[in-house]
């Protein structure tokens, strides 16, 4: 029975070993010690999955982990994705269709479309849809979005988009 | 909100160590339950236990015609399994249609059936299919009707010390279906209005009614309850369009939905009829396809 704790965590391939207060969420790790800007607090219980990362290869709300329990696992964040000399399709496709207005969603969502684009380049928009529900956008109405993923998910089959 | 989180290695080490506390302590697996409550100030934990950890509690698999499902197993593993597929498909129904994808990949079976926030959908659809709970303390293991384990005044079926540990499931007759159906505001990540669980037996090829087997959740709060007069109206019968209607009847004035900011009594139940219909005819087709 601990109040402090240390973890070792791979955050975009990266080794970090963090000594972390028991009440510490990942959501406050990542953003508080890491620096790792991209992961948003929206409504810190789950609902707007603005906080989202991927966590062993899964997408998951960094808002519902203690960073305790986070222990010997491999995150992904945003910053761990593309540069600015290299960007990954789906940035380059967000761009293009303007899918980020306030850009408070997009790092989740862009997230979320990687995991699903990784699994299946042949996907529906309904399936998008889907697969995005739990991160909110209040601005694009997301269809910007889906036409964002699905032009990402061309690029990735090797079609040529732009 | 400060604490201490208590990390074990293995079952046999938490069941030792919450057998020594004569307080109640705090679980934590997914998180999707406890971080909620502790953000909105429900929960005041001096202690949280953490079993992420325990990978002898994750685990799902058929032996000699039960399934047994690990408490730390996640709805998404269950959403995406294959072991359901044409047997207890209210399983990956409900699975399937609980919360959102990134909590999906958290929240834990043992949560939706014993956290004291969670919504137990996955209870009313593994109470209608008849499991049965494991669970396990330093000294003792009980199996129990998993109904047990509903909330009365707003406690649940389990002493101090214990835990539940895995969940069994009759591997269900070959002439028989289940399903799970909700409604809600929206059809991604909605708490439901209403949302239904149904098991029902067939005798082939009269299409006599067996067995009916049906619960209902989020009527009044979020403690699944069973519409038994309906069912028990409806079994022995031809399932005919007139036993439909009439049971429907029933079932309407069966059931005692409340009111609330979301939707009206009468919503609810109306809602709750259609549901019952619509379930009712796919069960039954599903079984009769299935014979074929």
């Amino acid at each position: 029975m601990m109040s402090r704790h240390l973890v070792v965590l791979n955050v975009n391939g990266k080794r970090r070993r963090l000594r972390v207060e028991s009440h510490e969420r990942l959501l406050d790790v990542l953003r508080n010690r890491l620096g790792l800007m991209s992961v948003k607090e929206g409504c810190g219980t789950g609902d707007c999955g603005a906080c989202v990362v991927i966590l062993n290869g899964r997408i998951v709300n960094s808002c519902l982990m203690l960073a305790v329990q986070a222990r010997n696992t491999k995150i992904q964040t945003l910053e761990g994705l593309g540069n600015e000399k290299k960007l990954h399709p789906l940035q380059k496709a967000f761009i293009r269709h303007s899918a980020a207005q306030c850009g408070y969603c997009t790092p989740a969502m862009i997230l979320t479309a990687k995991i699903l684009l990784e699994k299946n380049q042949k996907t529906s928009r309904e399936q998008i849809r889907n697969t995005i529900s739990g991160s909110l956008c209040r601005c694009t109405g997301y269809v910007k979005i889906v036409d964002a993923i699905q032009e990402a998910a061309a690029e990735m089959r090797g079609e040529t988009v732009g | 909100m400060k604490f201490d989180v208590f990390l074990p290695d293995s079952l046999s080490d938490l069941l030792r160590f919450i057998d020594r506390r004569r307080e109640e302590v705090s679980l934590i697996a997914g998180g999707t339950d406890l971080l909620p409550r502790l953000m909105r100030g429900q929960s005041r934990p001096k202690l949280v236990v953490d079993l992420s950890n325990l990978s002898e509690l994750d685990f799902m698999r058929k032996e000699n015609g039960i399934y047994r499902i690990g408490a730390l197993t996640r709805i998404s593993e269950l959403a995406d399994s294959r072991l359901f597929q044409d047997t207890c498909e209210a399983i990956r129904e409900v699975c399937q249609q609980l919360a959102s994808p990134p909590i999906r990949n958290l929240a834990t079976v043992g949560g939706n059936i014993t956290g004291p926030g969670s919504f137990r959908d996955v209870l009313s659809v593994l109470i209608c299919l008849g499991a049965k709970a494991v669970l396990k303390s330093r000294r003792r293991k009980r199996v129990l009707p998993i109904e047990n384990l509903l909330p009365k005044e707003g406690k649940i079926g389990m002493g101090l010390g214990e835990i539940l540990t895995e969940v069994h499931l009759q591997a269900p007759p070959r002439n028989s279906w289940s399903s799970f159906s909700k409604v809600g505001r929206r059809q991604g990540f909605a708490i439901p209005l209403v949302s239904s669980a149904m098991f029902l037996e067939l005798e082939l090829p009269s299409r006599r009614v067996k067995e009916l087997r049906l619960w209902f959740n989020h009527l009044r709060d979020s403690i699944p309850e069973k519409a038994e007069q309906t069912a028990a109206a409806v079994g022995g019968e031809l399932l005919s369009e007139s036993v439909v209607t009439k049971a429907s009847g029933m079932l309407s004035a069966e059931l005692r939905p409340s009111s609330d900011f979301k939707a009206s009594s009468e919503y609810r139940r109306r809602v709750a009829v259609r549901l019952f219909k619509d379930q009712l005819a796919h069960c039954a087709e599903m079984i009769v396809r299935r014979s074929r």
